[in-house]
């Protein structure tokens, strides 16, 4: 499978309709799994990275709901092509390293990813667009299954699946949910809805993981804790607190426009303004110009867009998106300007000549 | 969830090293009142280096806090000062790692860790998921081990009664019952190791 084709379909599960689109952005759920006595990952030799390469390979061939996924061995392609498929939240940025014996089988949509070597031997993921939990948890769990019932995998009767980081113990279940809260910043009641998600053991993050920053109004929610807890329940809990999240969401953006906050409707077409005329702009500027715009649409402006196509150019602004579309060498300045023109192409001003 | 992390634009100095601009803000909620911590990117990723975890973040914090908001020195120390840990000169069997070692990185080495450092993991489990018992899903093999365990508590309980009340023909029933398990048991747990 040519690495060309992944990069191209890496995106797609992003142009897909998903429920609470207008809030929720999408749905990522992993399941960790390691191989018994063979080291974790991060402490293993290359023999023994290239052992579990073999064994989950072997396994994966045999397994009927597995067929058809491309592999991709992150050591033998380009930093920029890893750093794409990172941007698309297809590897995580442990892969994105690109150290040897680190496997990537995708599904032919890129909906599901399995990673072997990350951190731990397997890390399963599966990413869908909008508030779509259950059935994605479902799909994760016939893979896996068909996996663990073959494979010689750590468990203990306590601790359950035995994983690299005891973080990740238990269930070996992360559930994540992106949203997109322009509402609750404006209004500023993000730190109040934040503050809800704690007694829940819910844990938020920004746009990238583990201490990325907050861009384009972007928030990460997952479950901190694995173990303790079914699978069930750890769903359900994110469930329960992402939807009262929506709801605060719903009511804030329907106060503001409510309110015809002028500060606002100002934000909204001065975003606008920049994203038509401006000739250079980096990717951070770029995601919180876009989140305005998004929150237009709710507004009732920008007939052309919907969620759908602004959630997929807040990944395609992505810098290494930039780079591979352009294919212009790694140089901030001339991305900068990409950028800059791709936007320009969107949300051309009428009657100006961009 | 108690701290967060933030991008902003400021003039307010790096609150750590008092160098650079701080552009990142941390927030704990202390008794439902926002207390922050301006920080400058490299002092912010040193405190909190990928994969840390949040507990390091929370230490980081409690550095500063005494640090900076501080009260006076020795008057007040900070309430979360842990007591210096005893050395643990314990080695894994099977993949070597030492246990000093997972205390540095938030790594095992391998799936026997668990088994090997089991007592000194235990309060930092706890600590993170709030329980120490899995509840969820079972591979098939170890779900028929668990069967088994069940069974073969069962049969012995019977098996005392059976003494207790001197019937000593079923005792024998079951006594080869609990051998006959007890077999399967270990060839069961075996297989998963191969």
């Amino acid at each position: 499978m040519m690495v060309q084709n992944i990069l191209h379909e890496s995106d797609v599960w992003l142009s897909q309709k998903g429920p609470s689109q207008h809030v929720v952005v999408s749905s990522r759920i992993r399941l960790a799994r390691n191989l018994i006595r063979i080291p974790f990952s991060t402490h293993a030799k290359s023999d023994e990275l290239s052992h579990v390469t073999r064994l989950v390979g072997d396994t994966i061939q045999n397994c009927k709901s597995i067929q058809g996924f491309n592999l991709i061995s992150l050591h033998d392609i380009p930093t920029t092509v890893r750093k794409y498929l990172k941007e698309s939240h297809i590897i995580s940025p442990e892969l994105e390293k690109g150290d040897e014996h680190r496997l990537i089988y995708t599904s032919p949509n890129c909906r599901i990813s399995i990673m072997v070597n990350e951190e731990d031997h397997i890390r399963i993921q599966g990413l869908a667009p909008g508030l779509y939990l259950k059935p994605l948890m479902e799909e994760l769990d016939r893979i896996d299954t068909e996996l663990i019932e073959v494979l010689p995998i750590a468990f203990s009767e306590q601790l359950g699946f035995l994983t690299a980081c005891p973080t990740n113990l238990g269930t070996g279940l992360r559930v994540s949910v992106m949203l997109h809260l322009p509402g609750l910043v404006f209004c500023r009641l993000i730190e109040e809805t934040m503050k809800m998600v704690q007694p829940h053991c819910l844990t938020v993050r920004g746009f990238y993981g583990e201490d990325s920053d907050y861009t384009g109004d972007l928030f990460q929610i997952s479950n901190e804790a694995s173990l303790g807890k079914s699978e069930e329940d750890i769903v359900d809990s994110v469930l329960i607190v992402v939807e009262k999240i929506i709801k605060k969401e719903e009511e804030a953006r329907q106060k503001l426009f409510s309110e015809r906050d002028l500060a606002v409707e100002d934000a909204i077409w001065r975003s606008y303004g920049l994203l038509s005329h401006a000739r250079v702009m980096d990717t951070q500027e770029a995601m919180g110009l876009l989140s305005r715009i998004r929150l237009g649409i709710d507004r009732g402006y920008f007939k052309d867009l919907d969620h759908l196509r602004l959630n997929k150019l807040m990944i395609e602004i992505q810098p290494a998106h930039m780079e591979y579309k352009t294919s212009f060498k790694e140089g901030t300045e001339r991305r900068d300007t990409a950028r800059a023109d791709l936007l320009r192409s969107i949300f051309q001003a009428p009657g100006s000549n961009n | 969830m108690e701290i967060k992390g933030a991008m902003f634009i400021s003039n307010v100095m790096c609150m750590k090293c008092n160098k650079t601009i701080a552009t990142v803000k941390f927030t704990k909620i202390i008794e439902g009142k926002p207390q922050e911590i301006h920080l400058c990117q490299e002092c912010a990723s040193a405190l909190s280096p990928y994969q840390k975890k949040m507990h390091n973040l929370e230490n980081a914090w409690n550095e500063i806090l005494a640090q900076l908001l501080g009260k006076e020195k020795g008057k007040e120390p900070p309430a979360e000062q842990e007591q210096p840990k005893e050395k643990i000169d314990l080695v894994c069997d099977n993949c070597g790692l030492p246990f000093e070692s997972y205390r540095k990185s938030p790594f095992l080495g391998c799936s026997l860790c668990y088994n090997t450092f089991h007592k000194y993991l235990i309060s930092d489990i706890r600590k993170i998921h709030g329980g120490t018992q899995h509840v969820g899903k079972v591979p098939g093999r170890y779900r028929k081990i668990m069967e088994i365990k069940r069974s073969l508590d069962h049969l012995r309980h019977e098996l005392q009664d059976a003494i207790k009340m001197e019937n000593y023909e079923r005792a024998a029933v079951l006594r080869d019952k609990i051998k006959t398990l007890s077999e399967q048991e270990s060839s069961s747990i075996e297989s998963p190791s191969r």
